[in-house]
């Protein structure tokens, strides 16, 4: 069956090492055994999707992120909701890719691009996502509500793609010192190294992007241990390309960045995976029991690295490194040893005895001043072949910031800020100037990412607004005025600031949790961004009724007929009504779901008798307390969080800006030659 | 020069290191500090949300009741967790929460 596809794959990745396709020249016939390996990979890629898309419950791994009301794009996407899926995902993207790259790469290469295949495919053999369930349930757990975003569904893919494509220059350094070609290395890895620099980079923003959009609580990055596993790569591959960048090459730095990096993406998912950060982190797995399997492989492919950079170390000739680019190595990998560290830091003290994790502020503060540097470096770029580099933008930096220092008094802000702004400027008017030169859209991207991240970060406002219905508050400048909950959403008009607008947050019962969904008002300068903290309702007096009987109130007769067996999951009881009025009758089903801290409930809205139905009680006896009410009429008091953001929209036009000078960038230098500029 | 720079960050980076430590501890301890510490304990029942606040209860493993208010919005999962961690400063009999942390509720397998 398909434990056989998967043998298939460990013996062509085997067979295919074994062959030492470095060895000897048995070019042809690897190639095909790889190509089997891509094979099976697909078919193990398309099982999966078809159990998933035809909900076979009875594999445990369909049961536990689908239902049978799962919509079609997220019953693809929870193909990688949970580990061993994502894993098998990484897998195949590895596949294909390593399918192009066999195109142009030498037997060594492929040999060792293929250990990092072999990596996944072990721990996918013991991350089975075909274990089978002791009985066929009918239904499924469902997918967890906050993956049911498009964001969600489609960062894992460009993630795996980022990791995969670092796998690479991983492979050709490998290969490159044992056969002692570090000449040809720089050529044939710059571009893998752009493109998983992109695909990371994009994967990263994908995620802040759904924080954002999703979470409600108006941020989009929280040093999460998850978060900071996928940067700190990310970081590293950015110090790797500057590094890549400089003619003539700056070899050994090159080869133990390349190295260090692909180890750091392994040890990332290591810090995903391992359940070592339960208890600090809010998105990683619970403990799975792989970590001594992560481990080990870490360690294995560490000291095989170590090894042949070691054996060839003294051989290893190279320039050294000009001031701009030693100094924007040092400023990134310092940045990547800061998030590292802050994020081993409840491990490290743990094993001390004293276990502490680090406020959000240690990253920020501690990164303050490499990053005020990397700014005058971003801002230098358009002088980088001149001397005395920094002297310009150092100038029009303290232009920019004396004035805004004097104003707020506050120098460090202000200088953040300038240093951005000037960065933003000077590239942009490079890029126009150099007739399009995309390495300029790339850097002013960054730079304006880096602007919005810091003005959002100090200048947003929030407020707490309680508001009845059509009552009219007021804040941050606005009047905020409920109009009541409808079919959209709870229905908000917000006046002021020069302009109006109508806001639709929701709270809503999604999977069993009541989710909060944020309404965004996007400006350019300016998010208002509307959280719905709570809603409560007066619903007038409690209707008791019992099995089988008719309770009449207010015009309208409810007849309570039984439980409705088909939704009980997890302390949710739900009721078969119908309600009847002026000769109509409706079928309704409220339901009620009790937790430890707290109930909720599901209305049933009626919208041809404009009355909704709660349930409120169940008796041990048998009966129910049922609530009949107008939602447009009731009265009701919401609770919301008001926030404006400036310059959040940078954020996400810088990265667009970003993605396309890299894309460009990376079309354009598929080839490398020591005599062309940046 | 670049030398001059890099100690710099590293004695910033240290000394926000020091004051952004946050000690993991129970209850009894951080009624008595008056630092930012983080707590973790299960969830009781009674949780109340109005303008004031998110306001509940938290028992650590040494039987410790403890108020917690939190001004933000209610993370995720919050209604179905059994235990929520929370980052803050116990002040005034309460502990303020600045941060909340909540697990996945554990019938997801998820990322």
């Amino acid at each position: 069956m398909v434990l056989s596809a998967f043998l298939s794959s460990v013996v062509a990745g085997i067979g295919w090492g074994l062959a030492s396709w470095g060895r000897r020249p048995m070019g042809n016939l690897c190639r095909w055994v790889y190509r089997g390996h891509v094979f099976f990979m697909s078919l193990a890629a398309l099982r999966l999707l078809l159990l998933l898309i035809n909900h076979r419950f009875e594999y445990a791994y369909v049961y536990y992120h689908t239902s049978t009301s799962l919509p079609p794009l997220y019953l693809v996407s929870s193909f990688w909701a949970g580990h061993e899926g994502s894993i098998l995902l990484w897998g195949l993207i590895g596949a294909w890719v390593g399918l192009v790259f066999s195109r142009t790469a030498r037997p060594l290469e492929m040999f060792f691009y293929n250990l990092t295949q072999l990596g996944l495919i072990t721990l996918l053999l013991l991350n089975n996502p075909f274990a089978l369930l002791e009985a066929a349930p009918t239904e499924g757990l469902g997918l967890n509500p906050l993956l049911q975003d498009p964001w969600m569904a489609i960062h894992p893919p460009i993630i795996f793609l980022g990791y995969v494509g670092l796998a690479i220059p991983f492979a050709l350094s490998l290969a490159a010192l044992l056969e002692r070609k570090e000449g040809e290395w720089a050529q044939k890895t710059l571009p893998w190294t752009l493109f998983g620099w992109l695909c990371l980079g994009s994967g990263i923003i994908i995620g802040a992007l759904w924080a954002y959009e999703v979470l409600g609580w108006g941020g989009y990055w929280s040093w999460d241990p998850v978060e900071n596993a996928a940067l700190v790569p990310w970081l590293m591959t950015t110090a790797l390309l500057h590094g890549q960048s400089q003619k003539p090459g700056i070899t050994r730095t090159n080869f133990v960045l390349a190295i260090a990096t692909y180890l750091m993406v392994l040890l990332g998912t290591f810090v995903t995976r391992s359940g070592l950060f339960a208890d600090f982190s809010v998105h990683s797995f619970a403990d799975l029991g792989l970590g001594g399997l992560l481990l080990t492989k870490i360690v294995l492919f560490g000291v095989l690295a170590l090894a042949v950079l070691g054996s060839r170390w003294q051989t290893l000739r190279g320039q050294k490194a000009s001031f701009s680019s030693a100094a924007t190595i040092a400023v990134l990998l310092g940045a990547a040893f800061i998030v590292a560290l802050g994020t081993a830091t409840p491990l490290i003290t743990a094993a001390l005895g004293r276990p502490a994790s680090l406020e959000a502020s240690f990253y920020n503060k501690g990164t303050f001043p490499l990053a005020l540097l990397g700014g005058l470096l971003i801002a230098s770029f358009p002088w980088l072949e001149r001397r005395h580099s920094l002297f310009i933008p150092g100038i029009l930096v303290l232009a920019a910031a004396t004035p805004m220092a004097a104003l707020t008094r506050q120098p460090l802000q202000a200088l953040f800020i300038g240093v951005f702004l000037v960065a933003l400027l000077t590239n942009a008017v490079a890029w126009v100037v150099s007739r399009w030169r995309s390495s300029y859209l790339l850097h002013g991207g960054m730079a304006m990412i880096l602007l919005g991240i810091i003005v959002s970060a100090n200048f947003s406002t929030t407020e707490r607004v309680v508001l009845g219905t059509g009552e009219i508050g007021q804040a941050l400048g606005r009047e905020i005025r409920y109009l009541g909950a409808t079919l959209s959403g709870l229905e908000l008009e917000l006046t002021g600031q020069g302009g109006s607008f109508k806001a639709f947050p929701r709270i809503v019962s999604q999977g069993g949790e009541m989710v909060r969904k944020p309404h965004i008002n996007r400006g350019l300068l300016n998010d208002v961004y509307i959280t719905p903290l709570g809603l409560q309702y007066d619903w007038g007096p409690g209707l008791r009724v019992g099995k089988g009987e008719t309770v009449v109130h207010g015009g309208y007769e409810v007849t309570f007929h039984g439980f409705d067996l088909k939704g009980h999951q997890g302390g949710r009881v739900a009721t078969q009504l119908t309600i009847a009025a002026d000769g109509a009758e409706h079928q309704v089903v409220p339901a009620l779901t009790i937790r430890p801290n707290g109930r909720e409930q599901e209305i049933a809205y009626v919208p041809d008798l404009g009355v909704a139905l709660a349930l409120d009680e169940i008796d041990p006896g048998g009966e129910v307390v049922l609530r009949l009410f107008h939602p447009d009429a009731a009265p009701q008091v919401l609770i919301l969080e008001v926030s404006q953001r400036p310059l959040i929209s940078f954020l996400w036009i810088g990265s667009l800006l970003a993605i396309v000078g890299g894309i460009m960038t990376l079309l354009q230098r598929k080839g490398y030659s020591p005599d062309q500029k940046h | 020069m670049l030398g001059f720079l890099i100690v710099l960050s590293l004695a910033v980076a240290s000394s926000s290191f020091l004051s952004g430590l946050t000690p993991y501890v129970d209850f009894a301890q951080a009624k008595k500090s008056s630092r930012t510490v983080q707590v973790l304990g299960i969830l009781l029942p009674q949780t109340v949300e109005d303008e004031t606040g998110l306001r509940f209860f938290l028992r650590d493993d040494h039987g410790e009741v403890m108020p917690v208010v939190y001004h933000g919005a209610r993370p995720f999962g919050f209604d179905g967790a059994e235990r929520v961690g929370a980052v803050g400063i116990y002040k005034d009999g309460v502990f303020q929460a600045q941060r909340l942390l909540v697990k996945c509720p554990s019938k997801y397998r998820g990322e």
